[in-house]
């Protein structure tokens, strides 16, 4: 798997407010925009965290 | 009480007698392609590691060492489908697998099973070495690292494997013709620990040419010591299955009906999602699922932004999607996503969004 743009996203609230914590990685995952949820329920999160923990992926911060 | 035990149940014509449910993989025949008919290097589509006919991912020595298409002509007979692994790049070993699901492999885990398939090349010249192979994975249930390789190694040398994943065969050359014919292995899936198994067949040589073709379909699975009738599931079957794994959603259009016998079976729905305008820049759309995903929080993947038309008190292109799994108890029947845009519209206005664009996209993933 090959990711690349990566960037944390904070979610808006359900009033539309802006929240304040990391919910998800924007990237391009294999050539293909993806929402990635910051959840360990879900695989490519854990493959995009194993990445980072190997010094092979850098997420940027969220806006 | 007596024991029955016979080796294959027929019908009065001498023709087998298909037990339902046997085959543990999905897609066997390669009928369902959700993602696309054909995938090559451009956007990356042939990658090491990334899926590509349903169910299916490739593996290979590199990236773009062969294209993939679901092949319709080249078929077996009584068949429709098939895997094409065309060598873009020579010298190379490639393959296919596929991970089973640990709650649909739970029987086979401690039991003798057996894999089947049809196979052919274009020519023997180079390509006179494809394997299979039956593998454990010990690891975490469902965790499964999907590149199972760890060094490709020299021609006719069994690649290596990573931790947590074992060889149940000992694979060996099957030595593949010109022709379509039936290639089987059988083993005992006896790694302690086993939690999910792993097919794996792939070309085992060094010297190949670009332009040599591995066909591959009827993909099957099953317990026992030896191979049955390939299990031929109803097309409705197939895709519900897939669709536990990945389910995409494209335009309106013409395209399904130019897919014809090869039956793409993406959701051709065009709207992709109804709701609500969140914020005077945003609106949040539920999507309810065509069948239920694997997992309630999948990764959303999806084409240019300007395939998308958000439609409310005006009309928007979209500046970007993102997952609002975070506010809502996502589950495997349903998802929001929150869409922004520039320019605003009236704050809790009804919304929909649909694609408008040939080839554009949504896409739900929760593959292993």
């Amino acid at each position: 798997m090959i990711v690349t743009n990566a960037k944390y996203y904070k979610s808006l609230l359900v009033d539309g407010t802006k929240g304040t914590k990391n919910t998800e990685i924007q990237c391009v995952i294999d050539g293909v925009n993806s929402v990635v949820p910051i959840s360990t329920d879900n695989d490519d999160y854990n493959e995009i965290m194993r990445l980072v923990d190997a010094g092979e992926l850098t997420i940027a911060d969220a806006d | 009480m007596s024991t029955l035990k016979v080796d294959t149940l027929q019908h009065r014509d001498g023709t087998e007698y298909i037990l339902s449910e046997r085959n543990k993989l999905i897609n066997g025949d390669f009928m369902v392609c959700q993602r696309g008919l054909s995938f090559t290097s451009t956007d990356s589509a042939n990658n090491d590691d990334t899926y590509n006919l349903d169910r299916w991912y490739l593996l290979s020595d590199g990236n773009d060492i062969v294209d993939v298409t679901q092949e319709t002509s080249t078929v077996p007979t009584n068949g429709l489908s098939a895997i094409a692994l065309d060598v873009e790049t020579a010298n190379k070993k490639f393959g296919i697998a596929q991970i089973i699901e640990n709650r649909n492999c739970v029987d086979l885990i401690g039991n003798e099973v057996t894999l089947s398939f049809k196979a052919k090349v274009s020519a023997t010249t180079n390509l006179d070495n494809v394997k299979c192979a039956i593998v454990a994975w010990s690891g975490t249930a469902d965790t499964v690292t999907s590149d199972i390789i760890s060094a490709w190694g020299s021609e006719g040398t069994d690649p290596t494997l990573i931790t947590n994943a074992t060889y149940e065969n000992t694979p060996a050359n099957l030595n593949l013709t010109t022709s379509y014919a039936t290639y089987t292995t059988t083993a005992t899936i006896d790694t302690a620990n086993a939690k999910n198994v792993v097919v794996f067949i792939w070309s085992d040589v060094t010297t190949t040419s670009t332009g040599e073709f591995l066909y591959i379909t009827d993909v099957q699975l099953e317990q026992g010591p030896s191979n049955s009738i390939f299990e031929r599931k109803s097309i409705e079957q197939q895709i519900a299955n897939c669709r536990r794994y990945y389910q995409r959603y494209e335009q309106l259009g013409t395209s399904y009906s130019t897919v014809g016998a090869s039956d793409r079976s993406y959701v051709n729905a065009g709207v992709v999602g109804t709701g609500y305008n969140n914020t005077t820049t945003s609106s949040r759309f539920f999507n309810t699922r065509t069948a239920p995903l694997r997992k309630g929080v999948p990764t959303i993947s999806y084409s240019q932004l300007s395939d998308f038309t958000i439609v409310a008190s005006s009309t928007r292109t979209p500046t970007a999607i993102n997952s609002a799994a975070s506010n809502y108890n996502n589950d495997v029947h349903w998802s929001t996503f929150d869409v922004t845009y520039s320019g605003a519209m009236t704050i809790s206005h009804f919304a929909w969004i649909y694609i408008d664009t040939d080839g554009g996209f949504i896409a739900y993933s929760s593959e292993l």
